[in-house]
């Protein structure tokens, strides 16, 4: 799982099938939504992978000294920056292609890449680069402002091809004029301000001397697949692709003409190659790691204990790196809508009414025991959350906004008050026109953190006189309900995230299709939701850091106020790291490949 | 008739060891299931959530080296600086163990409310005889619990398949013709699917709000339309030579009814066959909830089946660090070990040239 993070900041939130840790093992070929590796089936899958690797799988001739094995959990679906969607291939894409700017892994600011500097004319509305001076395609051909315009013009927003990166280049469904000023200069102008441009114009930069003519013959899509010969993809990142073994492994080699060059003057990066194993249960992946098959993994809170006191007798080191970034929540349905194919409510209005009741989501959110969801299902290694952003999702995330500590007894004043009280006496409360207040949880089979969670907050809530039930589906089928059928009541469910709230526009803007507890609204329904849209229009707006920032503040604010989804803890990130490594710093942003060009293995 | 077969069985069971021991098996884990509430020290939610993980406890018969009641101590749960769950024993706290406590309310045979347990160490303290759960629920109280989803599902499952099977089988085998066609390339279209894909298949079509016993019915009943369509065949082969015989010549002739003459010639004749069939195709039963429940897409928690408790056991660090949690497997394997044993014996006794295969 550690490669992968990069991206997930970049595009716009997705539902992740296992939760923000392990988004990257989410993914999986043709299914934008990362679907769930039916985990069920690991022990089985586990025993095979382990006769196999017993076996000897012959690896590849080189030089071992100066490489280092990570895995991955799903093999890549293409080498293609342009079309990829899921981490498998955006996490090699993201060392072959990069872009005018970078996220910092480990503090999310912006930072030069290809671009020396960048500056915002006409309030925000324009955006100049300025490229680095003498910068090389591995094939040893120049780069150019040209091949910026072309990216972007003929690849990202051209609506012929299925560009993933292209909503982010897109504000108020304007897409930017690209103009070509000098060699080193390009100008992007918007019809609108467009506040968080640089941290979008990350986007990787492709070669046009190499890509014009299979553009206009219009078979750009399938180009750069999997099956692409290494040697003739064309990059301009630290790394080139080496070898591919469907369903086995990648291999990347240095680029020598990479510019970039550390303190001292020496080229960067400092590995000779990089290999990514395909190791599709996360059980192969610890013991491989403990067999000394791969250097660095991310590992699983409820792994710690198991590796922990190996450290000195497998020679590594385990680095806990904060709270991971997105977010794991309760979500109430508050959908009013009508199904207009059947006329039938998508929701049972009585169920609908209580779910749009704040009084009962706080009572809900009081009543949910964090510590001990922490303790249990995350080995004491987790935070509570209050508020839609990460403490380790940089500098927009709001750090006191209100918070609903485990209080039982409050939650049932507060139901008590709210008129939810149990008139019959048979121990389940009943609305003021006497339905019983019976829902069910339900969360996607095969997130084995998720599935805990959900049970232990069904119990909290049938000890405040909630009829509550629990199930667990296939997560396609729970993504199908949360996108298109709209029936569901409670779920578990989980969203990546980044640094910039406005990539996450769609969950919180009350238009969004992924504003789940009530999608596509053309006006927003509930006052708060109408505060939050104008928040996220002011902020695209803002070109200064310190007003945007207030105004996602005050947006946090109103979440936690308001409680559209109640927050459950993120796990900490922990990464386990072969003691031979130089330079690892992993991030819960960056994951631990943010500084791949970095990392070197020290000789023995 | 069948007074004489129970007591050639019985004598088979003392001539061999492991029949004996198999059928000692399967009464003590029916009569488990039966009384769960009663035998179980705890109710299958009852959690105590600081007791995370909490070890199978031990029963002392000594304090300070002599010998009282059976007792058992306290311990207080810490995590150590690798975040292993670490009991330590709280001095001088003991919980004596006694028979027949009252604890937590239970409904007796679904007649009565009772509270009165087999064995518990009072509010105060807790007994984990075989361990705790990752929220400190007794994995011994659960697995009585278990006891009643795991072992009924084969019984009832297996009374429905047969129910089809010898219905449709009869019929099929009886009349012949277009109606058998019809019927065995029906049984043929139901046979070609792999079991376990229909299983989940089926699984995926039922609504997510259901209640899990409703869930558990609908499981039972997947189940036994996977299995009902082998049975069908044979009984149709076994019906198709018998109905040539002169005895059901001789019924007809005498103006007996199609509907007299199958179930009361025909399918009494296919009896030595089905019963076995049941004996050996129950564990397919067990095996395939606990399959669902192993995969979360069987019964819920907070009830408990065999196969959800195994959910928890489903990695290393679990299996590693907490290896009580894998003890319901022994369950499983106990009552399907039991339950081939106890079909072979029947087999042996009632039908030896039968050759008998599940599609489970």
């Amino acid at each position: 799982m550690k490669p992968a993070f990069r991206p997930n900041f970049l595009f716009r939130c997705k539902f992740g099938a296992f939760g923000p840790l392990a988004e990257s093992r989410a993914r999986v070929p043709g299914d934008r939504w990362g679907r769930s590796q039916p985990a069920a089936i690991g022990p089985l899958l586990a025993l095979v992978a382990v006769m196999a690797s017993g076996c000897g799988l012959p690896e590849p001739s080189g030089d071992h000294r100066n490489r280092l094995v990570v895995s991955s959990v799903t093999p890549p679906r293409t080498f293609n920056p342009v079309v990829a969607r899921e981490t498998s291939s955006t996490a090699i894409t993201d060392q072959l292609f990069i872009g005018l700017t970078r996220s910092d892994g480990v503090t999310g600011e912006v930072l030069p890449h290809l671009a020396t500097d960048w500056k915002s004319l006409d309030g925000g509305r324009a955006w100049e680069f300025t490229l680095r001076d003498n910068l090389r395609w591995s094939d040893g051909e120049p780069l150019s402002a040209d091949d910026v315009k072309f990216t972007y013009d003929r690849l990202y927003l051209n609506p012929d091809i299925a560009a993933s990166g292209r909503d982010i280049l897109t504000v108020e469904g304007e897409t930017p004029e690209v103009t070509v000023l000098s060699d080193t200069r390009v100008r992007f102008e918007f019809s609108q301000p467009y506040a968080p441009f640089p941290r979008a114009a990350a986007l990787g930069i492709l070669p046009r001397h190499v890509l014009e003519d299979r553009v206009d013959a219009g078979t750009f899509e399938s180009e750069w697949g999997v099956g692409t010969d290494p040697s003739s993809i064309v990059v301009n990142g630290p790394f080139t692709l080496e070898e591919y073994r469907p369903g086995q492994r990648v291999v990347l080699q240095r680029n020598p003409h990479y510019f970039e060059r550390d303190e001292d003057g020496a080229p960067l990066p400092y590995l000779e190659r990089v290999q990514f194993e395909i190791v599709q249960n996360l059980d192969v992946q610890i013991q491989k790691f403990r067999l000394g098959e791969l250097d660095l993994i991310a590992v699983p809170a409820q792994y710690y204990p198991l590796l922990s006191p190996e450290r000195e007798r497998f020679d590594f080191r385990l680095k806990r790196v904060g709270p991971a970034t997105g977010i794991t929540f309760l979500a109430l349905n508050q959908n009013t809508g009508v199904n207009p194919e059947t006329g039938e409510p998508f929701l049972d209005p009585v169920k609908a009414a209580w779910f749009n009741d704040v009084d009962f989501r706080r009572a809900v959110s009081y009543a949910i025991d964090r510590e001990e969801i922490i303790r249990i299902v995350m080995n004491g290694l987790g935070i509570p959350m209050w508020g839609p952003l990460s403490p380790s999702q940089g500098p927009f995330h709001h750090p006191e906004v209100r918070r609903y500590h485990y209080d039982p007894d409050r939650a049932r004043e507060i139901l008590d008050e709210a008129g939810y009280v149990d008139r019959i006496g048979d121990g389940i409360r009943q609305d003021s026109d006497g339905n019983p207040i019976r829902f069910i949880i339900v969360t996607n089979a095969g997130s084995d953190t998720r599935v805990r969670m959900a049970q232990m907050v069904r119990r909290d809530l049938s000890d405040i006189g909630l009829d509550v039930g629990f199930n667990q589906i296939d997560f396609n089928a729970l993504v199908n309900q949360l996108s298109f059928t709209f029936d569901w009541e409670v779920v578990v469910m989980g969203l990546t995230g980044g640094p910039d709230p406005h990539f996450g526009s769609n969950v919180w803007v009350s238009s969004g299709g992924l504003h789940m507890w009530h999608p596509f609204q053309d006006e927003p329904e509930r006052p708060w939701e109408a505060e939050i849209d104008q928040i996220f229009v002011d902020a695209v707006r803002e070109v200064d850091e310190d007003r945007r920032r207030e105004l996602y503040f005050h947006w946090q604010e109103l979440v936690a106020e308001q409680l559209p989804l109640i927050f459950l803890p993120n796990e900490e990130m922990i990464f386990a790291v072969r003691n031979r490594l130089e330079n690892v710093e992993p991030a819960p942003l960056g994951g631990s490949l943010h500084n791949l060009e970095r990392i070197a293995v020290r000789s023995e | 008739m069948l007074w004489r077969r129970l007591r050639q069985f019985g004598g088979m069971c003392r001539r061999n060891g492991l029949l004996l021991a198999a059928v000692a098996c399967l009464a003590m884990l029916y009569f488990t299931a039966l009384f769960a509430g009663f035998v179980s020290p705890y109710h299958y939610d009852n959690e105590d959530r600081t007791r995370s993980y909490h070890p199978p406890t031990r029963i002392h018969l000594f304090d300070d080296g002599r010998l009282t009641r059976p007792h058992v101590r306290e311990y207080e749960l810490e995590f150590d600086e690798d975040f292993r769950r670490v009991f330590t024993p709280v001095e001088g706290v003991r919980h004596d163990l006694r028979l027949f406590v009252r604890g937590d309310s239970y409904s007796f045979l679904g007649l009565l409310e009772a509270e009165l347990h087999l064995f518990g160490v009072g509010d105060e303290g807790r007994i984990y005889l075989l361990g705790a759960d990752s929220r400190g629920r007794d994995l011994f109280s659960r697995i009585a619990y278990g006891a009643q989803v795991s072992m009924t599902i084969g019984l009832v499952g297996v009374a429905i398949a047969l129910l089809f099977g010898l219905l449709i089988g009869g019929i099929s085998g009886y009349y012949g013709g277009w109606i058998d066609t019809l019927i065995q390339r029906s049984t043929e279209i139901v046979m070609i699917i792999p079991g376990f894909f229909l299983l989940l298949a089926l699984r995926a079509a039922f609504p997510p709000d259901w209640d899990s016993i409703r869930v558990y019915f609908f499981i039972i009943v997947i189940l036994s339309f996977i299995g009902w369509a082998s049975l069908a065949r044979v009984i149709r082969g076994m019906v198709l030579s018998l109905r040539e015989k002169e005895f059901v010549a001789a019924a007809k002739v005498l103006g007996a009814s199609d509907r007299f003459i199958i179930t009361r010639h025909l399918i009494p004749n296919t009896a030595s066959y089905f019963v076995v069939y049941a004996s050996i195709s129950i564990p397919g039963y067990i095996l395939g909830e606990s399959a669902l429940s192993l995969l979360g897409l069987g019964i819920q928690d907070p009830h408990a089946s065999w196969g959800n408790l195994l959910q928890e056991a489903m990695s290393i660090t679990q299996i590693q660090l907490h290896p009580w949690i894998l003890i319901p497997g022994f369950f499983i394997f106990a009552a399907v070990m039991s339950y081939n044993i106890v079909g072979d014996a029947l087999r042996d006794l009632l039908d030896p040239q039968q050759e008998v295969t599940t599609s489970l």
